[in-house]
C-alpha cells in the first residue's frame, strides 16, 4: 500500500468505520446510562433537585483555586481542542460535507496559536500526573490511553500542516487515522465524558439537592 | 568522414539538427532535471556517440493522450527531438506499417536488440477473465507485455494508467485493470504518471535513460527530479493557502483575486508532479493558473479519491449517511438495552422481599 | 462592479520580494572569476538550481550589467548570450520557439562553449567547402 492508498483508505473506509462505531457506541452508552434510572430516595426528599442539578453543571465548570495551574492547563487544551476541531478551515469543509452546514473557519495563525498552546497544556497535565504522587497513584492505564489518543491528532495535525517529518500525504493519512482512533475510543473510554459530562454533573447535583446536601 | 560521425551526427544533420541545437537540448534537459550544468556537455557527447536506442512502445488500455502529449506541438519543439535519438521500432499510432508487418517489426526489434531495448508502455493491462478485454493482433495485452518485457533493458511506464492503473482501474474496475509494476517484477520500471504526463518530463527521463541510465526514483518508481515536490509546494498561490485565503466558488471574489483553490477541491497538496514549475502547452499555464484546482491526475486512484470539487479534508463516500445509519442503529440498540435493564429491574423488584423488624428478631412497639 | 464592463483580473503571477540571495551569488561568482584569472578554470552555474526567485534574477542581471558582446543563436528558438559588465561572466538564456525560457545559466569562461565551432564540425566544413567549390566551378563552365 502506498501513501496515497493509505490516505484514500483513511478518508474512505477508515472514516466510515470510525464514524459508525463512534455514533453507534455513544448513542448506546447514553441510552444505557439513562435507562439505569435513579435509586429510589428512601429518605424524605428535600426538594426537586432541578436547580441543584443545573448549578452543579455550572459549578464544576468553574476554576477552583486549589489546583489552579492544572485547571488552567485543562481549560486551555479543552478550549484549544474545540477551536482547532471546529474552526480550522479544512475541518469546516469536512463538517459542511457531513452535516451540510457551513460556518467560517478562523485564520491559520489563530489555529496555529491554539494548537501550540493546547500541546503545551496537555504536556503539562501529563507531567503533573507523573510528578504529583497522589495523582500518580490514582492514574491508571486508561488515563494515559485517553491522554495519548487525544494528543496524537493535535501533534500529527500540526506536523502535517507545517510539513514536518515525513511527507505530507503520509502525515495527513496518519493524522486522519489518529482522529479515527480517537473517534473509536470515545464510546469505550473515559473520553465518553465529552458528551456525558453535563448529564453526569446534573445527576450528581440533583441527587445532592434532593438529599439536602449543599453543593 | 569518421565512423562515429556517420552514426548519429549524420542522422542529426539529415534532420537539420545542428550540434548547437543538440547542446541546447541537452542543456535544457539537464536544467529541468536539476543535473549539474557540466552534465549537459557530457550528455551531448554521449548522445552523439551512442547507436540509436531501440524503443518498443506498447499501447494497452489507454486513450492515446500520452502519445498526443509527447508528439503534438504546434511548432517543432525541443521535446520532440527525442524521437531523433531513438529508433522507435514499434508504436501503433505512429508507425507506417500495419497488421502482420507491424508485429513482425516488433519481433525483429526484440530479436535484434535482445536485452538492450527500452520498453515504453502506456495504458493499463486488463487481467480479468484471462485478459480478454484488450487484445492486439489476437494477443492479450497481458501476454504481449510479458513477452516484450522479458528481454527489455528497462521499462518506462508512461501515464497514470501504465504507472498505477489509472482510469480503467477506477471503481468498479470491470476489466481488472492493473499497472505494469503489478505484473513485471524483475525489471527496472520507471513510472512517469500523469494524465497525460508533461512532455518534457517524458523526454527528460528518456534522455537520462539513454545517457546516464535510470534516474533516481522515489518509493513509487517516479523520477525524483520531476515528482519530488508536490504541486502545492511550488504553487504560486501558496501564500494564499498559508494566510487562509480561499476561493469558495469558481465565480466569487476570492476566485477573481486568485486565492487558493483548496476549498473547491484542489488536490495540489497531495499531488507529486512538476506542473507548477514546467507548466503546460509550452510553458503557457497550468490548471491552477487558469483558475481550476488540481485533479491529482498523477497520483494512484485519483478517480476514486472523492469528488474533484471536494476538499482533501473531506471523506470519500458519504459520512453523513453512515452517521445517520449508526445513529438509528444506536437508538434501536439503546432502546433494547433500556428494555433489558428495565425487565431486569422489575424482575428484581418482584423477587424483592421486605425485611421487617420481626425478621430481625426485634419487637414492634 | 457597477460598470458595464465586467473586469476580471485574476493574478497569474505574484511578484515576489527579493530574498537577499544576490549577495551570496555575487560572492560565489567572485570565487570563480578569481579561479579563471589565476588558473583558467571555467565554471557553469545553472540559475534554476539556485534558490533565486525571478525578482532576484532581475536584480542580479542589473547589478552585473551588460558588456560589449551580445550573441543570438537561432536554433529551435533563440538563445541569447550576453557578456555581462564583468569580463568573463556570461549570461545565457535559452528560449523555445515560442519564447519560453528553457534554461538560464551563468558561464564563467573566456568564451562560451556553445558559440565555438566544434572540431568535428570544422573537419566536416573542409569537406563541405570543397564540395561548394566544385559545384561553383562546374557551374561556371556550363
Amino acid at each position: 500500500m502506498n501513501e496515497i492508498e493509505l490516505l484514500n483508505w483513511a478518508r474512505g473506509p477508515g472514516l466510515a468505520y470510525a464514524t459508525i462505531i463512534m455514533v453507534f457506541g455513544l448513542t448506546l452508552r447514553v441510552f444505557e446510562i439513562l435507562s439505569l434510572g435513579r435509586a429510589e430516595e428512601l429518605a424524605e426528599v428535600r426538594g426537586t433537585g432541578v436547580s441543584d442539578g443545573w448549578k452543579m453543571i455550572l459549578k464544576r465548570s468553574l476554576p477552583e483555586p486549589r489546583h489552579w495551574k492544572l485547571i488552567t492547563a485543562s481549560y486551555i487544551f479543552h478550549v484549544g481542542l474545540l477551536v482547532v476541531i471546529f474552526f480550522f478551515i479544512p475541518h469546516t469543509q469536512l463538517f459542511r460535507d457531513v452535516f451540510g452546514i457551513f460556518w467560517s473557519g478562523w485564520p491559520n495563525y489563530v489555529i496555529d496559536f491554539f494548537t501550540v498552546l493546547s500541546i503545551a497544556a496537555m504536556m503539562y497535565t501529563l507531567v503533573s500526573r507523573f510528578v504529583d504522587p497522589t495523582r500518580r497513584i490514582l492514574s491508571k492505564m486508561s488515563d494515559y490511553f485517553a491522554w495519548v489518543v487525544t494528543f496524537l491528532p493535535l501533534v500529527t495535525g500540526y506536523m502535517a500542516f507545517h510539513r514536518l517529518g515525513i511527507d505530507y500525504t503520509t502525515m495527513l493519512a496518519v493524522h486522519i487515522l489518529s482522529v479515527e482512533l480517537l473517534m473509536i475510543s470515545l464510546p469505550v473510554s473515559k473520553l465518553t465524558h465529552a458528551i456525558t459530562f453535563t448529564m453526569a454533573r446534573y445527576y450528581t447535583g440533583s441527587t445532592n439537592g434532593r438529599r439536602g446536601i449543599q453543593s | 568522414m569518421s565512423d562515429n560521425r556517420q552514426q548519429l551526427a549524420g542522422e542529426l544533420q539529415r534532420h537539420g539538427i545542428s550540434r548547437r541545437t543538440f547542446l541546447k537540448f541537452c542543456t535544457s534537459m539537464a536544467s529541468v532535471m536539476a543535473l549539474p550544468p557540466a552534465a549537459a556537455a557530457e550528455m551531448a557527447e554521449k548522445l552523439v556517440k551512442i547507436k540509436r536506442q531501440s524503443v518498443i512502445w506498447l499501447s494497452f488500455q489507454e486513450c492515446t493522450g500520452c502519445t498526443e502529449s509527447i508528439t503534438r506541438a504546434d511548432k517543432p519543439s525541443l521535446e520532440s527531438l527525442i524521437f531523433d535519438f531513438v529508433s522507435l521500432d514499434y508504436h501503433h499510432t505512429l508507425q507506417a506499417a500495419s497488421g502482420d508487418a507491424a508485429e513482425l517489426a516488433r519481433e525483429q526489434a526484440m530479436h535484434d536488440n535482445a536485452g538492450k531495448y527500452i520498453l515504453v508502455v502506456d495504458g493499463s493491462i486488463p487481467v480479468k477473465d484471462g485478459g480478454i478485454y484488450s487484445t492486439i493482433a489476437g494477443m492479450t495485452n497481458l501476454d504481449m507485455l510479458e513477452q516484450v518485457a522479458k528481454d527489455a533493458a528497462a521499462i518506462v511506464a508512461i501515464g497514470s494508467c501504465a504507472a498505477f492503473g489509472g482510469l480503467p482501474k477506477a471503481s468498479p474496475n470491470p476489466t481488472g485493470a492493473v499497472a505494469v509494476s503489478d505484473i513485471i517484477h524483475d525489471k527496472p520500471i520507471i513510472n512517469i504518471p500523469g494524465c497525460p504526463p508533461i512532455p518534457v518530463v517524458m523526454t527528460g527521463v528518456l534522455a537520462h535513460v539513454l545517457t546516464f541510465g535510470i534516474p533516481e526514483l522515489d518509493d513509487m518508481g517516479r523520477p525524483k527530479a520531476f515528482y519530488g515536490d508536490t504541486i502545492h509546494d511550488r504553487c504560486y498561490r501558496r501564500p494564499f493557502y498559508d494566510r487562509g485565503e480561499f476561493a469558495k466558488s469558481f465565480d466569487d471574489d476570492g476566485a477573481r483575486k486568485g486565492w487558493c483553490l483548496y476549498e473547491i477541491g484542489c488536490k495540489g497538496p497531495t499531488t507529486h508532479n512538476a506542473c507548477a514549475t514546467i507548466k503546460w502547452n509550452n510553458g503557457t499555464s497550468f490548471p491552477i493558473q487558469s483558475g481550476h484546482g488540481c485533479l491529482g491526475c498523477s497520483e494512484p486512484d485519483f478517480w476514486d479519491a472523492g469528488g474533484f470539487y471536494k476538499a482533501i479534508s473531506t471523506g470519500i463516500g458519504n459520512p453523513g449517511q453512515w452517521a445517520t445509519g449508526a445513529l438509528a442503529a444506536g437508538v434501536a440498540a439503546g432502546l433494547a438495552s433500556a428494555y433489558l435493564n428495565k425487565s431486569t429491574k422489575s424482575k428484581a423488584e418482584k423477587n424483592h422481599q421486605e425485611v421487617t423488624i420481626e425478621d430481625m428478631g426485634g419487637k414492634h412497639e | 462592479m457597477n460598470s458595464s464592463k465586467l473586469a476580471i483580473e485574476i493574478p497569474l503571477e505574484i511578484a515576489e520580494p527579493t530574498t537577499g540571495m544576490v549577495q551570496a551569488v555575487l560572492r560565489e561568482l567572485l570565487e570563480h572569476v578569481e579561479l579563471l584569472a589565476e588558473s583558467g578554470q571555467q565554471h557553469v552555474i545553472d540559475l534554476t538550481s539556485l534558490p533565486l526567485n525571478d525578482s532576484d534574477k532581475r536584480e542580479l542581471e542589473n547589478v552585473l550589467g551588460k558588456g560589449e558582446i551580445s550573441v543570438t543563436l537561432s536554433t529551435l528558438g533563440d538563445s541569447r548570450i550576453i557578456e555581462t559588465g564583468i569580463n568573463g561572466i556570461w549570461w545565457i538564456k535559452h528560449f523555445s520557439p515560442n519564447e519560453k525560457l528553457l534554461a538560464e545559466l551563468i558561464e564563467i569562461t573566456p568564451f562560451p562553449e556553445i558559440i565555438k565551432s566544434h572540431p568535428d564540425d570544422i573537419k566536416q566544413a573542409v569537406f563541405e567547402l570543397k564540395k561548394l567549390i566544385e559545384i561553383n566551378e562546374s557551374g561556371e563552365e556550363v
